[in-house]
């Protein structure tokens, strides 16, 4: 435990980068698969007839294992590479699911009888949509983002293994060089990061649930 | 005929107002779902400031009927004509936007407070915040709501009798000439819900509308109605008023009246 502190006190400016690159990967891939997957999980809501290509499609990708994903993407043209971008494009494929998934489980669940309330005091299906679905629906999107977010904390650090920095590459120097120490000064921050994102997304997730209110 | 000059529109030289009409007329109208026939044929009219009761039991069509009126399904045979448009041509959310809708229970939306829901027409109107924070105040008084207290309350934080008065003035929020109740007092107790149906009564006689009240409750039936229509299987069994509705010795009838 001393050993660790020391090395975070020796290597503090790589510590604090480190946790900053882990943050940004998982940040930024999060903020482009919410703007991709919430509107599939409301176009497979509103048309069954999408319902099973997209949700299906997102569990394919999900049950691919992170390490071969990141093998298949290496060698693809544009998006493909060494490097924070390929890192990036595993990390949104993997968040899609959950969100996704959520997105159309919250609008699932509103009652037909709402629905057909407000469609009756002449709600235009958009309006529906930003009025009621939405709203209604948020407290389960959350959970999905929170889910993805978390998961992608665990993912990103595999990522160093493309190049794509973060807190894996202490854990993998650590596990090259047999130094356990140096394994936890990666591990312990992500473990917290991660703690910590379940934790803040979840009070807001309760927060802007109006059964709690 | 000179053909060259474009075709203008007269400007009128009469003041005479257009009457404002708000009856709804049922022309051998049909609903079918799956090839099966629920409702229907309908040959009925409704007059403007009426209130007319679609009484009862479960599965007769009254609902289905009520929502024949404001587009929520089109006919599949025949039409419906509600203020001389018929409902498969007209803009279907303007139509509903002139219609006032209560039904039970579900019909606050959970997640709005209760200021918010009554204003909700309002807002989808396109009104500005000040006349709909007036109004809503007006609204809810006028259901004997205290908006100061109530107001920023969300639906589940009231009794059912509040939801209920909510779910009314909501309806009356863009005063529209047609009112349309699904059951709305069908989910609270038995004294509240003579007092509601006591203001409910006092309130549409106030403000001539035109409604159309469904139930499965006889004695909410002659309380309200002007005419009492019987469901039966889909079809109007009987449509009369209060008195001919106690001396009516069709079937239907005595069956509702005699359970």
């Amino acid at each position: 435990m001393s050993d660790l502190l020391s090395f975070f006190a020796e290597n503090s400016s790589e510590v604090l980068l480190k946790i900053r690159e882990h943050l940004g990967l998982v940040l930024l891939s999060i903020v482009i698969a919410t703007a991709i997957a919430v509107p599939l999980g409301v176009a497979a809501a509103k048309w069954s007839k999408l319902r099973t290509p997209v949700i299906g499609t997102a569990n394919v990708v999900q049950t691919i294992p992170s390490l071969a994903l990141f093998g298949f993407l290496i060698p693809m043209p544009f998006i493909g590479g060494i490097g924070p971008r390929t890192a990036i494009i595993a990390l949104v494929l993997y968040a899609l699911l959950p969100i996704v998934r959520n997105t159309y489980a919250g609008i699932e669940a509103i009652s037909d009888g709402l629905r057909e309330a407000a469609l009756g005091m002449g709600m235009t299906s958009k309006q529906l949509l930003w009025f009621v679905e939405l709203p209604l629906a948020l407290p389960i999107l959350l959970a999905g983002i929170r889910v993805a977010a978390v998961t992608g904390v665990g993912v990103a650090t595999i990522a160093s293994l493309i190049g794509a920095g973060g807190l894996g590459d202490f854990i993998f120097r650590g596990v090259s060089t047999v130094d356990s120490t140096v394994i936890l000064a990666g591990a312990l921050p992500a473990a917290i990061m991660a703690l910590l994102i379940d934790g803040g997304l979840h009070l807001v997730e309760k927060r802007l649930d109006w059964k709690n209110k | 005929m000179d053909v060259g000059s474009p075709a203008l529109f007269p400007s009128s030289p009469h003041t005479t107002t257009v009457p404002v009409v708000s009856e709804i007329k049922f022309k051998n109208t049909g609903y079918s779902l799956e090839g099966k026939r629920l409702v229907g044929p309908l040959n009925v009219e409704i007059e403007t400031g009426e209130t007319v009761v679609f009484l009862g039991a479960s599965g007769s069509g009254k609902t289905t009927t009520l929502r024949l009126v404001n587009g929520l399904i089109l006919p599949t045979s025949g039409k419906v004509e509600v203020s001389g448009v018929r409902t498969d041509v007209v803009n279907l959310v303007e139509l509903r936007r002139s219609i006032g809708y209560v039904i039970q229970e579900v019909g606050l939306l959970p997640h709005m407070t209760v200021a918010q829901n009554t204003g909700l027409v309002l807002r989808l109107l396109g009104r500005g915040s000040e006349e709909m924070a007036r109004r809503t105040g007006e609204l809810l008084q006028m259901v004997h709501l205290d908006a100061d207290e109530l107001g920023n309350r969300l639906p589940h934080q009231l009794s059912g009798g509040q939801r209920q008065r909510v779910g009314v003035a909501r309806a009356l929020a863009a005063d529209p000439a047609i009112l349309l109740c699904d059951e709305p007092f069908g989910a609270v107790d038995a004294a509240t819900r003579g007092a509601l149906q006591i203001e409910f009564l006092e309130l549409t006689r106030e403000l001539r509308k035109t409604v159309i009240f469904v139930t499965h409750d006889v004695s909410e039936a002659t309380l309200l109605g002007d005419r009492i229509a019987v469901f039966d299987e889909g079809t109007i069994g009987f449509i009369g008023t209060r008195a001919e509705f106690e001396k009516s010795d069709k079937s239907c009838v005595t069956r509702l009246r005699n359970p």
